[in-house]
């Protein structure tokens, strides 16, 4: 997808190397991209890797929480479709947390991770801990 | 022998012979302990014609190390020991001090984490100084961009990787650690200024900071400027002025003019001509350009290899006049070479080392002329660091 | 990579890469990442609870599978699942392809890639854990770099040593694995 210009130009992202990632379950995406950092379970590092395991579902209840999610650079900066990414985010929820998706829960749309990914978050931490307490969590490190 | 009238160097010659079987006439050597213990000192400021080798030591990285070489006489001058998974020296402008970011554990291989800068004295190679620092910088195939000063030597910026990206800023004149910059998504770092360095991002855009003189920072995401998907850049980029060189896996050039708050990338122009990238020619190495300001010139490593060989050694050099963007030279190294280096001044060297191999070689830049070698310079030897 | 191809231009460098005459470093230090289920196979941080969901996969327990179906020598640098392997070989240190050498602790942090193994014709993620807490083992390196890239996309570079990620792991390298998390599909 043409997300950057070069010489003024809009190019054509090239696909020289095999990305084939497109053509995965979310699971093996999973795998391939968020799991050497967060783990099998997504429960992360402390102190260093932040768990999913229950800021995920959490944070998908506000539109704050959401943006937190898309834009955060792990996911932002995926080589992975706004399509696979949102059926990523989704698979996440349902299979890597310790907290139900209730059914309010509103499934992650390739439109809306197109219209934020593009500016990936600089504050991770701070954004994160506000979000955390705002849902009434306390924030754990990191 | 026959005593008859000799002549008189032979007179001399027979004297000289009694002298020495008798035993009297000459005085012994003069004792080096009457001098005391004597260590060697450096001068200062150093040559423009010395070279830094660092070396991570790979099957023993607890036990870093950088040898310090003088290109014009090829002789072996110092050395330093720099811990777990050292990158690299940085030289102070002024020449007095020497900067190293540096691991250790409690126990050498376990243990405790400690990360500090050492300070060497650029005479006497010896500590002048230690700061302490978050024990969390990257360990990692050593990079000139693992650490940078900043262009007035006020800053020291190290880069942490562990995961958790962010980098480490250092109050060279005050000596002390002044704070941890948040940089997810965003590796290494590169100097545009007295205040301001980018680093690169996942997704080819940059992290661009200005930082203030108490080392506070504003950071500003520019849109990716570089091709991750197809031809990604390498992290190996070199600088003249208020440009930075990178190039990407497969041998094109992205001429990246960066400031505190913003950056462009200039015309891209290929190393390569079409049938050479056919035939499989590009860069690689560990440290593969080079520049110097005269010319200004760039140097490259070069083999044939075709893709994923970004990394691989090569014998030929190729130089490049930066003005005209054009090849101007071509000549082949005495061996394979993993790093390349020049000196900055107006005559310059180049220096040339493989890390599986440990000889550093040492050429006329201008020509490509070997003039000297010089053997046993460390274990794995990495990137090259000059005044 | 034409690693095998002894007619290429490349075999020169190719066999100085695995034939240092140290023996320990052939070519380019770099270091091996993968990733792998580590909660979940046997050798990895046993006390732990199987968590409610995970992202495994369903792996073969190491060991367990037949040499036809899981083909070739796992000590050699050509074995299929070395694709992008960087580091000293664990198989040639008192461990495996999946088990770390004794005294040694695996990171759980790490680099992914896929590769093709040409007995089932199946790609398969490997998670290649690095084995940390010793200085590094020396013997068997190899280095392949499919898939690789800088140091900016940190889950596709092998150039990082991942026995950072881990406050248990303690930096110091030692050697790397090859484990298989799943079929990549």
């Amino acid at each position: 997808m043409e997300r950057f210009l070069i010489n003024g130009v809009a190019a054509v992202a090239l696909s020289l190397a095999v990305n084939a990632a497109s053509a995965y379950q979310p699971l093996v995406n999973y795998q391939l991209r968020c799991m050497g950092c967060h783990l099998a379970d997504g429960s992360g590092q402390p102190g260093r890797v932040p768990s999913m395991r229950r800021s995920l579902v959490l944070f998908s209840a506000s539109p704050e929480g959401r943006d937190y999610v898309i834009r955060v650079p792990g996911v932002a900066q995926s080589p992975l479709s706004d399509e696979d990414t949102a059926a990523l985010l989704n698979w996440m929820a349902r299979n890597l947390s310790d907290l139900k998706v209730p059914p309010a829960f509103v499934d992650y749309a390739e439109a809306e991770i197109h219209r934020l990914r593009d500016r990936p978050l600089v504050r991770v931490n701070a954004v994160r801990a506000r979000l955390l307490r705002g849902a009434g969590a306390k924030p754990r490190s990191p | 022998m026959r005593f008859r009238l000799m002549k008189p160097v032979h007179l001399v010659s027979a004297l000289m012979a009694c002298a020495l079987l008798g035993g009297s006439a000459r005085a012994d050597l003069p004792s080096d302990s009457e001098r005391g213990a004597q260590v060697a000192t450096l001068a200062v400021p150093a040559s423009k014609h010395w070279v830094w080798v660092n070396d991570f030591v790979f099957p023993h990285m607890a036990d870093g190390m950088a040898y310090l070489i003088d290109g014009d006489t090829g002789r072996y001058l110092g050395t330093l020991s720099t811990g777990y998974s050292f990158a690299h020296v940085l030289l102070s402008r002024d020449s007095k001090l020497i900067y190293s970011p540096e691991t250790y554990f409690s126990r050498g291989t376990r243990g405790t984490r400690t990360d500090v800068v050492t300070l060497y004295d650029a005479g006497t190679l010896k500590v002048a100084g230690e700061i302490a620092i978050p024990p969390k910088r990257s360990s990692n195939l050593p990079m000139m961009a693992n650490a940078v000063l900043t262009d007035d030597d006020r800053f020291l910026l190290i880069y942490n990787f562990n995961p958790a990206q962010s980098v480490t800023v250092v109050d060279t004149k005050l000596r002390k650690f002044v704070r941890e910059i948040e940089t997810p998504g965003c590796a290494l770092v590169y100097p545009t200024g007295p205040r301001s360095f980018f680093s690169v991002c996942g997704d080819g855009s940059l992290s661009l900071v200005a930082l203030d003189d108490a080392g506070g920072a504003h950071q500003t995401r520019t849109q990716p400027l570089f091709n991750v998907a197809g031809d990604p850049v390498t992290e190996k980029a070199v600088r003249i002025g208020d440009i930075w060189y990178f190039v990407s896996f497969a041998g094109r050039i992205y001429p990246l003019e960066a400031g505190p708050r913003q950056a462009a990338v200039k015309p891209t122009w290929w190393l390569t001509s079409d049938a050479e990238r056919k035939a499989g020619w590009r860069p690689g190495g560990i440290q593969q350009l080079a520049v110097n300001s005269q010319g200004p010139r760039l140097y490259a490593i070069m083999h044939r290899g075709g893709v994923e060989t970004h990394k691989d050694p090569g014998k030929d050099v190729w130089v490049f006049d930066l003005s005209t963007r054009q090849r101007v030279q071509q000549f082949a190294l005495k061996s394979m070479a993993t790093s390349i280096q020049l000196s900055s001044d107006a005559h310059p060297l180049l220096y040339s080392i493989f890390i599986d191999a440990t000889d550093l070689n040492i050429y006329d830049a201008a020509t490509g002329k070997l003039l000297r070698s010089v053997e046993h310079v460390g274990t794995t030897p990495t990137i090259m660091v000059t005044p | 990579m034409k690693w095998l191809d002894a007619l290429s231009e490349n075999s020169a460098r190719a066999l100085a890469r695995r034939t240092s005459r140290r023996s320990v470093l052939a070519g380019l230090g770099t270091f091996l990442l993968g990733a792998a289920a580590v909660p979940l196979l046997p050798v990895a941080r046993g006390a732990d609870s199987k968590p409610a969901g995970d992202a495994s996969g369903a792996a073969a327990a190491p060991g367990t599978a037949s040499p036809k179906a899981d083909p070739g020598d796992p000590s050699s640098c050509d074995y299929w699942r070395h694709c992008a392997v960087d580091g000293f070989l664990c198989g040639c240190c008192g461990g495996s392809q999946s088990v770390c050498p004794p005294g040694t602790d695996m990171s759980p942090v790490t680099w992914i890639g896929t590769c093709h193994n040409p007995s089932d014709g199946k790609d398969y993620v490997i998670s290649y854990n690095d084995c940390c807490g010793k200085s590094a083992c020396g013997r068997c390196f190899c280095n392949r770099n499919e898939g690789d890239t800088a140091l900016f996309q940190p889950g596709q570079s092998n150039d990082y040593n991942w026995c950072s990620g881990n406050s248990k792991a303690n930096i110091p390298y030692h050697c790397s694995t090859a484990r298989i998390v799943g079929t990549a599909k």
